[in-house]
């Protein structure tokens, strides 16, 4: 597989320079920041996940994250304090932290952290795409197969449908099948797993 | 001749005054003497009766004495002198010493009267009492006590505030010993105390204990004097105590405050000091950590057999080591951060007055002087009382400290509403105010204007005001001095702050 990348943002060079050394030791890519503004200037494409120390000066970890939010770029972030206290774990979680560790930190527990963080960050990624396929797909439908499709999706019957629409059950079934060809759909369920999957991006992440 | 100008000469010039009358109390002869008692010229009263230089009752009954003494030959005043009242031209009275004689010349008997003015004498005798009057008065409402003691230690005087004060009465204890009110164990206080007195020594403001009638004990101030008769000798000791209880009750009280103002403030350092030191610290460990997992990971990756592997666990117990450091500064900082503050509803006023009490007795030695302008009617505040009085008396402290160079030195504190939600302490100074450098950067850690000074108090100050949900700046722009202002959230607000 080709490496995950993670990105350490602190302004302590040793702290940033030792866990550059444990990550790559650990087979992963580093990218090294001494600051959030440096990261922010050139958000780098590839994805992965951010670990970021609480206390920075100009731009503290709490306010990346946010920032990172904001942005709507992506990244996990994992959070690394020197001293944990209720409020600011509070502050992190809330603001989307995918994780919270104190400082000095076992070797496994920091890489079990980006494990997740990645992972769940390529499962976002997934449904993402997941979803602008559908959607993709969704936008090819004429405005009358939109409607035949959410009533397919709904669970009616032809006979059913037809009389919602006004229309007649024979004229569903040519419809039914021009969607299910462009949809590229096999049966019913691929419909309305599609159908979730569009659904399920709406308000979510844009890109 | 010779002897009649004598006799003239006589009478002129006597300083006493000399009237003579006749059996019938007509005035015969009235000298120079007598024109300055009385004020009338001599051709106003020769010739007279007499009964004119007397006030009622004297003038009414003067020709009946006189009657009496032809017929009865009593004698009232003949031959004796006493007291009596004259009257002046002027309708006044004065005090006199009259001494009359009897002279007979040629079967007419005739009267000399001599006048001695007593009321020059008088008016001494009622100024001393009056004056004595005066002293008694001031001896027995006074809030003192005042007591005088033979050299024996016998009570000869005992004031109203020792009756009020030591719960006996002068009755009960004048011409007892001083001893009564002596608890047994500083008997022998007393005994060097009269020994200083004998020897003409004053002791001035002497604390000690004395035991009231119920048993009770009293803190008192003394101060002893001798008392002296008029020949100058030593006869006994006058003593002006005051009751300091409540004194001593306050002093004890404000020094308690200070120290654990004192306490706090240095729990509070050391707490940011521990903070300050467990980052500094974790993270030079955090990348020891590091870099020994990430040497034992590329050593892992290496077929080198016995030593190897000795190697990497030789780093997982270096690791091990350091995450027990870590949790070893944890804990520390734990510790020193667990000052649980404790939060009531208080008045501001009340709280910022014992601060400004507190304050007061380190600004008198540096000779400054605090005003507090308390607004009226404050809503109640939620704060831990020592944290923000710990905040006010750093801040007069420092306003104390910076005006040591200044000409005038003062402090004005004042308390007041600051919009719908706050309240504020505003502390101005007269000092040289603050160079810009220093107040850019004034809250943070480690800075001072002090020669021997952290630079954390206004670091803890800012952090104590802020966990109140307020706020503290350095107020821009004052004409003189520094001045600056503490916002804190009202009780209702406060309660919703993290």
């Amino acid at each position: 597989m080709s490496a995950d990348i993670v990105h350490v943002v602190d302004d302590d060079e040793s702290v940033r320079d030792s866990l550059g050394a444990l990550l790559v030791s650990a087979g992963y890519a580093v990218r090294l920041y001494a600051s959030a503004t440096a990261f922010l200037a050139d958000p780098p494409a590839q994805q992965g996940c951010v670990v970021t120390d609480v206390r920075m000066p100009e731009m503290d970890g709490l306010e990346l994250q946010e920032e990172i939010l904001r942005r709507g770029l992506g990244y996990q972030v994992i959070v690394m304090t020197g001293h944990a206290d209720v409020p600011l774990a509070v502050r992190a979680m809330r603001s989307g932290a995918a994780d919270f560790i104190e400082k000095p930190f076992d070797d496994e527990v920091m890489l079990e952290s980006i494990r997740r963080a990645i992972e769940i960050g390529r499962q976002t990624r997934d449904r993402l795409a997941e979803a602008r396929a559908a959607q993709n797909l969704l936008a090819l439908l004429t405005p009358r197969e939109h409607h035949v499709f959410d009533q397919l999706v709904a669970g009616r019957s032809n006979k059913v449908a037809a009389y919602e629409l006004g229309i007649s059950p024979r004229t569903i079934e040519i419809h039914r099948a021009r969607i299910m060809d462009k949809m590229n759909a096999r049966s019913l369920s691929d419909l309305v797993r599609a159908a979730l999957a569009a659904a399920a991006s709406t308000g979510g992440h844009a890109s | 001749m010779k002897s009649n100008a004598l006799f003239e000469a006589l009478i002129a010039t006597a300083v006493d005054g000399i009237v003579v009358i006749d059996a019938r109390g007509t005035v015969q002869i009235y000298n120079a003497a007598c024109e300055r008692l009385f004020g009338y010229a001599p051709d106003e009263v020769i010739g007279h009766n007499v009964k004119m230089l007397m006030p009622r009752p004297y003038r009414t009954e003067h020709d009946e004495y006189l009657a009496n003494y032809r017929r009865s030959k009593e004698k009232r005043i003949i031959g004796i002198g006493r007291e009596v009242l004259g009257r002046r031209k002027d309708a006044t009275t004065f005090p006199m010493y009259l001494s009359v004689g009897e002279g007979r010349s040629s079967e007419q008997a005739f009267f000399v009267g001599i006048i001695h003015d007593l009321s020059a004498l008088r008016s001494e005798k009622s100024e001393r009492a009056a004056l004595d009057r005066q002293l008694a008065n001031i001896v027995e409402s006074s809030e003192d006590i005042i007591l005088s003691k033979t050299l024996d230690g016998v009570v000869t005087s005992w004031n109203a505030a020792a009756e009020r004060i030591f719960g006996y009465t002068a009755q009960e204890i004048i011409g007892r010993s001083i001893a009564i009110i002596i608890p047994p164990d500083r008997l022998a206080e007393e005994e060097e105390i009269l020994k200083r007195i004998r020897a003409g020594e004053q002791i001035k403001h002497y604390e000690t204990v004395r035991r009231r009638k119920d048993g009770g004990e009293v803190a008192v101030s003394l101060t002893i004097s001798p008392v002296r008769d008029a020949a100058g000798k030593i006869i006994g000791a006058s003593k002006i105590a005051r009751d300091v209880t409540e004194r001593q009750r306050a002093e004890a009280k404000a020094a308690n405050l200070r120290a654990e103002l004192f306490h706090a403030s240095r729990l509070s350092a050391m707490g940011r000091m521990t903070a300050a030191i467990a980052h500094e610290v974790n993270q030079p460990l955090t990348a020891v950590t590091n870099y020994v997992n990430a040497a034992k990971r590329l050593l892992a990756a290496l077929e080198g057999g016995a030593a190897v592997s000795n190697a990497r666990e030789m780093m997982e117990k270096a690791v091990a080591q350091t995450l027990r450091a870590g949790s070893i500064i944890r804990n520390l900082r734990d510790f020193a951060e667990k000052r649980d503050s404790v939060r009531e509803v208080h008045d501001l006023n009340g709280v910022v007055e014992e601060a400004v009490a507190l304050g007061l007795a380190g600004a008198a030695e540096a000779n400054a002087t605090i005003r507090a302008n308390l607004g009226p009617d404050l809503p109640p505040v939620l704060i831990d009382k020592i944290q923000i009085q710990q905040v006010v008396l750093n801040l007069i402290r420092n306003s104390v400290e910076a005006m040591a160079d200044s000409a005038r030195r003062e402090i004005a504190v004042s308390t007041g509403t600051d919009g719908p939600d706050f309240v504020a302490i505003t502390i101005a100074d007269t000092g040289p105010g603050l160079p810009e450098e220093i107040a850019a950067r004034l809250f943070q850690p480690f800075t001072t204007t002090k020669d021997q000074g952290m630079g954390i108090g206004l670091n803890i100050c800012r952090s104590i005001v802020e966990d109140h949900g307020g706020q503290i700046w350095l107020m821009p722009d004052v004409e003189q001095g520094a001045t600056f202002r503490i916002q804190l959230p009202l009780a209702g607000l406060a309660e919703e702050a993290p």
